[in-house]
């Protein structure tokens, strides 16, 4: 391809650059902004432990944060962590917080976010609906902008 | 046994070769280098999946033409009488084997994805600190790693127009078609973008779909090859050589009538030439000047052998 030959093509691109894209095509980020925030939760101490109807730790934190940033509420569910990621891949849930990591066999069938958490051995993650792209980017600036953050301090 | 004769290319044609030759190293090199860069940024694409394929089994055909070029220099001997031009013909083979079943089965993985409607997920990369859509990235290697092997191509055609050299073609041929691969999976990553999930398992059939074709015709052209079907030229149309020689034969006084049969062999035209002479009186200065007629019609004849009848009555 030469770049002088195509110009309308390169326009075009140019265009979409500015224009925003990834798009989602279930809407994902549309709905949650300044909506609910579907969050399917498993206990994994020492990242994420239940207290009542609501989570505590350092991965709830983060999906606080991820909320906060939408200006959505948080609506937990407690179940096991198949039936999360099965309803995450149907698009029943917006986000899965289960101490996954990146080795997660789920990779492919739901999407899963760059690591939120470093250590030996395991890079810890979030899943997020397949293929919902400007919602990942957005949870992914979320967590960038905290690594910053705790990196500034 | 007799080993036959060697083959030595024309010198005004040496300088033509050894253009081939820096252009196919420098081909290997840049696949070498796109290869590494598109596993880099694939991540679960289906166009780009199809397009690292295509960029692996792009390493055969320069491949083929340098262990050519080597072997070229290379005498018939007792253990090979007949020469090594056969063996990249070999090569060749398997290579076009390669592209036709690889090609197929990532079309069936593309059509599966589609089937299933797999959501493809892209996010973000951190390049000198700015996190930009994974995407764009994708796009960027596709359009980097494909302009160089079009310019690459086209280069690559006039050689082997001039050394009438059939892999060369090929493989210039497809590397100026890796436009199609860029602009499939570019438009197919866009089209993720967009929000159109079945963008990329589309463009990645249809990259595969090329890759198929690719292995289709260079199979069919090696089987005929390798089953010695009368000489073409490098566009396909069928090679006037052979009649040539026959013309330039029957011009000698003492010849009645001739017959050639010819076939290729890499470069080389090689065959039988069945003359009926009117006397077969000093045989030997005969049978030479048959020989020198026959490859004074191209530089390509090359190893004849000639069998003399004399005409009765």
């Amino acid at each position: 391809m030469r770049p002088h030959r195509h110009p309308l093509l390169c326009l075009g691109m140019l265009a979409a650059a500015g224009c925003g894209l990834p798009f989602d095509p279930r809407d994902t980020l549309e709905r949650v902004h300044e909506g609910t925030l579907r969050v399917g939760a498993v206990e994994s101490p020492p990242y994420l432990t239940r207290s009542g109807g609501a989570a505590s730790g350092p991965e709830a934190d983060l999906v606080l944060a991820i909320a906060r940033a939408f200006g959505a509420r948080v609506e937990w569910r407690w179940a096991s962590h198949d039936h999360h990621l099965e309803a995450l891949a149907r698009f029943d849930l917006d986000l899965v917080a289960a101490g996954l990591t990146v080795d997660s066999p789920w990779n492919g069938r739901v999407g899963l976010t760059r690591a939120w958490h470093h250590e030996p051995g395991r890079d810890l993650v979030l899943a997020v609906p397949p293929g919902e792209n400007a919602f990942l980017v957005a949870v992914e600036r979320v967590i960038l902008s905290r690594h910053a953050a705790a990196s500034s301090r | 046994m007799k080993p036959r004769g060697g083959f030595d290319l024309p010198d005004e044609l040496e300088p033509v070769m050894e253009r081939a030759r820096r252009l196919e190293w420098a081909t290997l090199a840049w696949i070498a280098v796109t290869v590494v860069g598109v596993y880099l940024v694939k991540g679960g694409s289906q166009a780009m999946q199809a397009a690292w394929i295509e960029d692996l089994l792009s390493f055969v055909a320069p491949t083929a033409f340098l262990v050519a070029a080597r072997f070229r220099h290379r005498e018939p001997n007792e253990r090979f009488p007949y020469g090594y031009h056969r063996s990249i013909t070999i090569a060749f083979l398997a290579g076009s084997v390669a592209l036709t079943l690889l090609g197929t089965f990532v079309l069936v993985d593309s059509l599966v994805t589609l089937i299933r409607a797999e959501h493809p997920t892209i996010g973000i990369t951190t390049i000198l600190g700015q996190a930009v859509w994974s995407g764009w990235l994708m796009i960027a290697v596709l359009f980097l790693s494909g302009v160089p092997l079009v310019v690459l191509g086209h280069a690559k055609l006039g050689p082997a127009r001039q050394l009438h050299d059939k892999t060369l073609r090929a493989d210039a041929l497809m590397n100026r078609a890796d436009w199609l691969t860029a602009a499939a999976g570019i438009v197919g990553i866009l089209g993720i973008g967009i929000g159109w999930w079945w963008a990329d398992a589309t463009a990645g059939a249809v990259i595969s779909v090329a890759v198929c074709r690719d292995g289709v015709v260079n199979l069919r052209r090696v089987v005929a090859d390798l089953m010695d079907h009368r000489p073409c030229t490098i566009d396909g149309e069928i090679s006037t050589v052979p009649q040539r020689v026959r013309e330039a034969v029957l011009g000698l006084p003492w010849v009645a009538a001739v017959d050639v049969r010819l076939r290729e062999e890499g470069h080389v035209f090689v065959g039988e030439v069945f003359v009926r002479a009117r006397s077969t009186a000093d045989l030997s200065a005969k049978l030479e000047h048959v020989r020198r007629a026959a490859r004074a019609v191209d530089w390509r004849v090359h190893d004849l052998v000639i069998e003399v009848e004399e005409l009765r009555g």
